[in-house]
């Protein structure tokens, strides 16, 4: 019975790929373009534009070495250890355009942390974090330069964290029932602009806002998360004919994908460069510099992340 | 007059002015819900998809350029299997079947697009649970812990609609996310602790113009 299900699920949604676009003259360009410049993507910024795409994109990077303290007995350090923690995230979004100002768009996800070595996977654990999101982006208005949508999206994640540390705390502390592992599920609701503007066909800036509110990976509080951020893109095509894209963008963000249980801010600044060459896909690799708080560490660690291999598909659709 | 029939008043003054101003449709349909809960499992435990039927009937008042605002009244079945690990057994056992019934009132908004076969759909729904047992081995009880009473969610979905004629048909698929938690209870001491339902809907049905045109 629920292979029949997922079958009809799969055709029904074949067929509106398939056909919703099939029908109407079609535009010069698949990639997002206005006023001849093409937009890059960003793994931390949404496109604002309402296209039907599919977007994947895999990352992985390194904090600087962290000292990790341990129990001071008589002027002596115990257990303090040294070492480096592994991070990793990986995506794959698909939207489906509707209408010129419509599009749903769904984002499967999972993120996660992990010591380099025994005595930081015995200090930090191991964290992960998997799920998605689902949601309508709008169009509220565009002009010829301009572009700007809004978001709205439900995201329902889960947070595996095996830390042992925190075991012997609990049995320390008498809690009832400590577990090594703790699975925390977390749903939220948010909202969100995101606009790009393009000054020329070579120069072009795109920004984002988002608040998302609801379950955090604490059990038993709910807040508020925010993330704002913008980048500017100089694309080489139009003027040298040199198909590749420079980004440079900053980003701030409470987003648990980036600062998974721990809360707080983390400032990110990102570097990508792509290939703006095809009609059809867009490719490229981002550089990202963040920087997040850990609970078992005294600082706030900078991860420098070789994000990412992004890689976007573009389905033809009718003129905007 | 009361508050309510002021509401009322209201609501039937909206409607029949959003009737006469464009086609509007109404219909019946069917399907089926693969729902489960979402959130904090019991220890040893998961929280599986279980089957459910949806039935009910609905009316899409026409707002304008082929946005449609869908009132859809409905009985839905809703619930999950509870897939317990037991000792010495290496496949997890699907021991017990929570079943929660809604008499439902989604409100939504239908968007059609350029070729108007296909349309996205989204909005919010209102359940109130009418019936909720919980099963296990032929043997049926009712829920000792504390289910909320109420139910919203959010759905998101699309369909294609086929025309016969004067009526057309219809599938669809929806996503519905709970946004409350149905109950509230630790860990510890319930089957269903802090949850929330989920699921995906597969929908078909019929509907009729409410005016006649040349097309």
């Amino acid at each position: 019975m629920k292979k029949i299900f997922y079958i009809i699920v799969f055709l029904l949604i074949c067929s509106i790929t398939g056909q919703t676009q099939s029908d109407a003259p079609i535009s010069e360009r698949k990639v997002p373009t206005m006023n001849g410049h093409t937009f890059p993507s960003s793994s931390h910024l949404g496109s604002s534009f309402i296209t039907t795409h599919l977007q994947a994109d895999l990352g992985f990077g390194l904090t600087s070495t962290l000292k990790i303290p341990g129990i001071v007995i008589d002027d002596y350090e115990i257990f303090s250890f040294e070492g480096q923690i592994l991070f990793f995230s990986t995506s794959v979004q698909y939207h489906q355009r509707f209408t010129p100002w419509l599009s749903l768009y769904l984002t499967f996800k999972m993120s996660g942390r992990v010591g380099t070595d025994i005595s930081t996977i015995m200090a930090d654990g191991v964290n992960t974090l998997s799920g998605g999101d689902i949601g309508w982006l709008l169009r509220i208005t565009k002009t010829e330069k301009f572009n700007l949508t809004g978001t709205i999206n439900v995201q329902n994640l889960t947070g595996n964290f095996i830390n042992v540390s925190d075991y012997f705390e609990d049995i320390i502390n008498n809690v009832p029932d400590p577990s090594v592992t703790k699975k925390v599920p977390a749903m939220l609701i948010g909202a969100g602009i995101r606009g790009a503007y393009a000054f020329n066909p070579t120069y072009g800036l795109q920004f984002q806002a988002d608040f998302d509110y609801g379950e955090t990976f604490e059990r038993s509080i709910t807040k508020g998360y925010f993330s704002a951020g913008l980048i500017g893109d100089v694309d080489f095509l139009p003027k040298h004919n040199t198909a590749v894209g420079l980004a440079l963008g900053y980003a701030i963000s409470s987003a648990p994908e980036i600062v998974m249980g721990e809360g707080g801010l983390s400032h990110l600044i990102t570097g990508k460069i792509g290939y703006t060459g095809s009609d059809d896909f867009e490719l490229g690799v981002q550089y990202t510099y963040f920087n997040v708080n850990i609970n078992s560490v005294d600082d706030k660690p900078f991860i420098r992340l070789i994000k990412k291999w992004l890689i976007k598909y573009q389905y033809r659709h009718n003129r905007q | 007059m009361t508050k309510f029939t002021h509401l009322l008043i209201l609501w039937i003054f909206l409607v029949s002015s959003l009737l006469v101003s464009g086609q509007s449709y109404v219909g019946i349909f069917g399907g089926l819900n693969s729902s489960k809960l979402s959130g904090d499992a019991p220890n040893n435990a998961k929280y599986k998809g279980i089957m459910g039927a949806n039935v009910g009937a609905y009316i899409d008042l026409n707002l304008g350029k082929g946005i449609f605002l869908s009132l859809q009244p409905s009985y839905s079945q809703e619930g999950t299997k509870l897939s317990y690990t037991l000792p010495k057994v290496e496949e997890p056992v699907d021991s017990i079947k929570i079943r929660l019934n809604y008499f439902s009132l989604p409100l939504l908004l239908k968007v059609t697009s350029t070729n108007k076969r296909f349309y996205a759909i989204g909005g919010f729904e209102t359940g109130l649970l009418v019936d909720s047992y919980v099963s296990s081995h032929d043997t049926k009880e009712d829920i000792k812990t504390n289910v909320a009473k109420w139910n919203v969610a959010m759905h998101f979905g699309v369909g294609i609609k086929i025309p016969i004629g004067f009526p057309r048909l219809f599938v669809e698929f929806r996503y519905s996310q709970g946004l409350i938690n149905l109950t509230d209870e630790p860990i510890e001491k319930s089957y269903v602790p802090r949850v929330k339902t989920a699921g995906f809907k597969i929908l078909a049905g019929i509907e009729i113009p409410l005016k006649k045109t040349d097309k």
